[in-house]
């Protein structure tokens, strides 16, 4: 009998496949999850009204950022769930080592990320055109006016985002299987912060505001992001590296 | 060629020992049983050899590298047992095409068939079968692969009778078309008997022995006679096992390299050998204490 020697790429080409088809569910939770985000987004974030000689006109202000907002959390917790037990021994079943388990799910979550993104960005669409036509009055429907160049740079920026809560999702999951006792102390120390910042000036949040959020280039938003995310994921690959499967 | 080579290997957890400084090898295209009592450590030697756990002391090479992290084991070698997880959102049919797609030797034909005579449905869930169906789907899978390093971990638990017989047929028929290195871990050594070439006996994180099965066999003889006789008979021989019924009988177990002498000397005590299976020699070597449950319930 002769032995395969596995080239790496094709080990986790082939892994990256078997996820796809495997957690297709994912897609099921993302969507139900951005139907929710919609119907919370359909009172709209701002509105005003004034009428004159008896036309009365209401402007409201609509936006998907809650689709936004629960499409992340959604990455962060597929990303958690990545790390967990039972997808790493699922991992396991067919050819792997830990090194191209993680490069597959690398791949995974940035497919998941694009995909997340761009349902959320046309989310607006259907937005738009649920409040159009649920209204009995006329509705004119204006976009913020946007050059072609920043749609795109609104994608990226919306893919980069979502990876990057991918990525802490996929650190923080790593980091409660290298001890349980991280499950319950993560989230008391995040709740404990949240009371602090809520207490304190908020240097840490307006640190990471500024760094990220604020950054007037977008080239250097995408290295600082890219790099946060990147780095993530190496300190990820270093934790779960060292990790037995089926205990 | 030595597929599985194994100095001095220890895993222990905290100060507990799983494995103490095991020492065997593994010869290319054998079917070898691993066989010991619950606990024994045959699950931890195989996950170190398989690459899932990594061994604490020693060295253990598997096609001459070291399993833990190496993609070459992993993709001549396939792990099963009933603790086998695949997603949750995968039917049969696409688990084994996923196997088919992973695995270089796959034999399509063979997995079809014997999917079918087990009569499995491609469209049911592996979380939704029963405890011997999902042991028996994944021997499919084990046989199918055709990997040159196939390891069965306690693979007929939860099957009927007539489906492990099944099983076993399958096995020694599939190893006569495509022969490997297959390692199977059983508590039940009578029924596998038959397939295995070599027997490697694991007795609380240590090697008891590892021989071919015809030499076990021939390992050992028992004697049954007057405690007293026999016990004055025995002061020279390797006693593998005793057990008096406390009532001025005893039973030994010898290594069957009685001289001609002793023989006669036994046969003139009017005792008569009788031969031991292996299974028996295996049961008999891993007793824990000498008197059996019994002892427990013995006054003091």
């Amino acid at each position: 009998m002769s032995f395969a020697t596995p080239k790496l790429i094709d080990i986790v080409k082939k892994q990256f496949l078997f996820k796809w088809k495997g957690y297709r569910p994912f897609f099921t939770n993302l969507v139900i999850l951005q139907a929710i985000a919609i119907i919370f987004s359909l009172g709209g974030i701002g509105s005003s009204s004034h009428g004159r000689e008896g036309v009365n006109v209401s402007e409201s202000i609509y936006s998907a950022d809650f689709v936004l907002a629960f499409t992340m959390l959604w990455a962060f917790i597929v990303a958690i769930l990545l790390t967990s037990k039972a997808y790493r021994e699922a991992d396991f079943v067919f050819i792997t080592n830990r090194f191209t388990a993680q490069l597959a799910n690398v791949a995974f979550l940035f497919t998941i990320s694009v995909i997340g993104a761009i349902t959320a960005i046309l989310s607006r669409n259907l937005l738009w055109m649920i409040t159009y036509f649920s209204s009995d009055n006329i509705t004119f429907v204006k976009e913020a006016a946007l050059h072609p160049s920043e749609y795109v740079m609104g994608g990226i920026a919306t893919i980069l985002y979502v990876f990057l809560f991918s990525a802490v999702g996929y650190l923080l999951g790593s980091i409660v299987q290298m001890n349980k006792m991280f499950a319950f102390i993560l989230p008391v120390v995040f709740i404990a912060l949240l009371i602090l910042f809520g207490m304190q000036e908020q240097y840490l949040l307006l640190w990471l505001h500024e760094f990220y959020y604020q950054e007037d280039s977008f080239i250097w938003w995408f290295v600082k992001t890219g790099f946060t995310a990147t780095a993530f994921f190496i300190a990820s690959f270093y934790l779960l590296n060292r990790q037995e499967v089926s205990k | 060629m030595n597929i599985v080579q194994c100095n001095a290997v220890s895993k222990s957890y905290g100060n507990v020992a799983a494995l103490d400084e095991v020492t065997f090898s593994i010869k290319q295209d054998t079917i070898t049983g691993i066989i010991g009592r619950n606990g024994a450590g045959k699950t931890t030697l195989l996950k170190l050899i398989a690459g899932y756990w990594k061994h604490s002391k020693g060295d253990i090479h598997v096609f001459s590298e070291n399993p833990f992290n190496s993609l070459t084991v992993s993709a001549n070698m396939i792990y099963i047992d009933d603790q086998m997880t695949f997603p949750d959102a995968m039917p049969l049919h696409s688990i084994l095409t996923e196997a088919a797609r992973f695995y270089p030797n796959w034999d399509a034909k063979l997995a079809k068939r014997l999917f079918d005579y087990f009569s499995f449905h491609p469209n049911q869930f592996h979380d939704h079968l029963s405890k011997g169906k999902k042991s028996t789907f994944n021997t499919i899978i084990g046989l199918a692969s055709r990997c040159a390093l196939t390891i069965f971990d306690e693979p007929t638990t939860g099957m009927d009778e007539a489906v492990r017989n099944d099983f076993y047929r399958a096995l020694l028929r599939d190893y006569i078309v495509a022969p490997r290195t297959i390692l199977i871990s059983s508590h039940h050594l009578n029924e596998i008997e038959h397939l295995l070439e070599d027997v490697l006996l694991i007795d609380r994180g240590r090697v008891k022995l590892h021989l071919s099965i015809d030499a076990l066999q021939q390992y050992a003889i028992g004697v049954t006679g007057n405690q007293a006789v026999l016990s004055q008979w025995a002061n020279d021989q390797e006693i593998l096992f005793s057990k008096d019924d406390g009532e001025n009988s005893l039973f030994l177990v010898v290594r069957n390299n009685v001289s001609k002498e002793k023989m006669d000397q036994l046969l003139g005590l009017g005792i008569k050998p009788t031969s031991i299976s292996p299974a028996e020699l295996c049961l008999y070597m891993t007793q824990l204490k000498k008197g059996g449950i019994d002892d427990v319930f013995r006054d003091a």
